[in-house]
C-alpha cells in the first residue's frame, strides 16, 4: 500500500506492508507487475484512503479472516481482499460483492486448490443475482461476457487478483494452466431476472427474490450456440444438446458428477416457455438428449476405460449424472439467436452465498 | 509426494504452505500421461525402490 494522509477510519489496524512511491502511475504500474502483482494490465494504487474507503463500504473489520486460499494456505483478510478489490478498479460499492466471492471461493466444495493449480484452462465465473446489479449497474444484457461494464469487469478482475496475491497463483510456477484463457482477466456478469420464464438461480438455491447474492462456476470456456431457425422448444433443446455433447470437456471426464452453466439469451429462454418447458422440464430434456452420446466419438483405445470409468449402458456415454446438473440462467441482449453453453471443471457445484451489504 | 519434474515448484511450495517442507518427494519424467505402456512400465520399475523408501520412511516433523 502507499502512504497518504486520511482522516476517516484509523489506519492503525491496517496491517499490509507499505511502501513509499512516487506519485507516477507507470512507474508504480510497472513496480507491481515486476513483482509479479499484476495481470498485465494496469492497475490503480493501492494507496491507504483508497483501500481505508474501500474497508469502510463493507462495514466490516480489516483483520477479518473470509478464508484461507489455497495453494498458499494464506488467511485471507479484509483489508487484503480490499487492496486487491482496489487495484483492480473496484468502487467501494462493489466491495461486498467482492467479499461474498472471496468467501464463496474459499468454501472446500469448490476446491480452490485444484482451481488455482491445474493445467486446465478453468477461470472463476461469478453471476449476480438480486437487486444490487440495478444499485451498482452489473450487466446482465447486451455485451454480457463482456467489455464495458465497470462493475462486471472490476470485480471478476478483483477476484483473479485475489487468486494470484493472496493465494498465490502465480502463472508458471503455480498456476499450471496450459492455455489459461480471456475469461482468467474477468468473468462476472448479472442474471437478466427480468427476462428469465422461470425461477433466478439464487431463488433456486434457496434465497429470496429480495435478496442478493453471487453464484460461482468453474468455467472451463464458453462453447457458442448458434441457432435462428428454430421456432420450437423441441428443436433448440436438440440442438442445445449436440452443443453439449462434445468430448473435450472436463464435464466429460469419469468422476465428475458437478455442473454445467447455460446461459440461455431471453429469446431461446422465451421460445422453450412459449412451449410449456419449466426449467425443470428443460433439465430433463437435456439430459435425456445428453445420456447417450455414442461411444464412437472417442478414439477406439479409449473405449474400454470409458466404459469402466462413466455409468455407461452399452456403447453411449452420459455427459451429466442427472437432469439437476444442467444448470440454467437466463441473461443476455435482445433480438439475439446466441446462447452460450459454460462446460466446467467437472466436479464442482455452484456455490452461491448472499452478499451482505 | 510423487511429481513429474514441471511440478517439482508447486509440489515445494504447496508441501511448504501445508508445513511439510520437507516432504519426501519421488520425481517422475515429465510429460508422463502421453508415454507409452512399456515406458511406463520401465520407468516405474526404474523407481521402484526409492518410491518404497520414501513412502515407508517416517514423516518428517510438521513446521509451520
Amino acid at each position: 500500500m502507499m502512504e497518504q494522509k486520511d482522516q476517516r477510519m484509523s489506519s492503525a489496524q491496517l496491517r499490509s506492508p507499505m511502501v513509499e512511491a512516487e506519485d507516477d502511475l507507470d512507474g508504480i504500474f510497472a513496480e507491481y507487475y515486476k513483482q509479479g502483482w499484476t495481470d498485465g494490465l494496469p492497475i490503480i494504487p493501492p494507496t491507504e484512503a483508497r483501500v481505508l474507503r474501500m474497508i469502510e463500504a463493507s462495514g466490516r473489520s480489516a483483520d477479518e479472516v473470509v478464508g484461507v486460499f489455497p495453494p498458499r494456505q494464506a488467511q485471507g483478510t479484509v483489508e487484503q481482499i480490499a487492496v486487491n478489490a482496489v487495484m483492480a478498479g473496484c468502487l467501494p460499492e462493489y466491495f461486498p460483492v467482492v467479499l461474498a466471492i472471496a468467501e464463496a471461493m474459499t468454501d472446500s466444495a469448490f476446491d480452490l486448490f485444484s482451481l488455482n493449480t491445474t493445467t486446465n484452462a478453468v477461470a472463476i465465473l461469478t453471476v449476480v443475482n438480486g437487486p444490487i446489479r440495478q444499485r451498482i449497474d452489473i450487466n446482465c444484457s447486451y455485451g454480457l461476457f463482456g467489455p464495458g461494464w465497470r462493475a462486471n469487469a472490476t470485480i471478476g478482475r478483483a477476484v483473479r487478483l485475489v487468486q494470484l496475491n493472496i493465494a498465490g497463483a502465480l502463472p508458471g510456477p503455480v498456476s499450471k494452466s496450459t492455455h489459461g484463457q480471456p475469461g482468467r482477466y474477468s468473468m462476472c456478469f448479472g442474471e437478466f431476472e427480468e427476462k428469465n420464464p422461470w425461477e433466478p438461480l439464487h431463488v433456486e438455491q434457496g434465497l429470496t427474490r429480495e435478496e442478493s447474492a453471487v453464484s460461482l462456476f468453474t468455467a472451463q470456456g464458453t462453447v457458442p450456440i448458434t441457432e435462428s431457425r428454430t421456432r420450437t422448444a423441441k428443436a433448440l433443446i436438440h440442438f442445445i444438446a449436440h452443443c453439449m455433447d462434445i468430448v473435450g470437456t472436463n464435464n466429460m471426464l469419469p468422476l465428475h458428477p458437478g455442473d454445467s452453466l447455460l446461459v440461455l439469451c431471453p429469446d431461446h429462454a422465451a421460445v422453450i416457455a412459449r412451449d410449456g418447458y419449466s426449467k425443470k422440464a428443460l433439465q430433463e430434456a437435456l439430459f435425456e438428449k445428453t445420456s447417450r452420446i455414442p461411444i464412437s466419438r472417442w478414439p477406439e483405445e479409449k473405449h474400454e476405460q470409458l466404459l469402466k470409468d462413466r455409468k455407461t449402458t452399452g456403447q453411449f456415454v452420459p455427459l451429466h449424472d442427472s437432469p439437476a446438473n444442467f444448470r440454467v440462467i437466463v441473461a443476455g441482449g435482445l433480438g439475439g439467436i446466441h446462447s452460450t453453453w459454460v462446460p466446467t471443471y467437472g466436479h464442482s457445484v455452484a456455490i452461491t452465498r448472499k452478499i451482505k451489504a | 509426494m510423487v511429481v513429474t519434474e514441471e511440478f517439482v515448484g508447486l509440489a515445494k511450495a504447496a508441501a511448504r504452505a501445508r508445513g511439510y517442507p520437507d516432504l519426501p518427494m519421488v520425481v517422475l519424467p515429465h510429460p508422463f500421461e502421453t508415454k507409452s505402456a512399456e515406458e511406463v512400465e520401465r520407468i516405474a520399475t526404474e523407481k521402484a525402490e526409492e518410491l518404497v523408501q520414501k513412502l515407508t520412511a517416517p514423516l518428517p516433523p510438521m513446521r509451520v
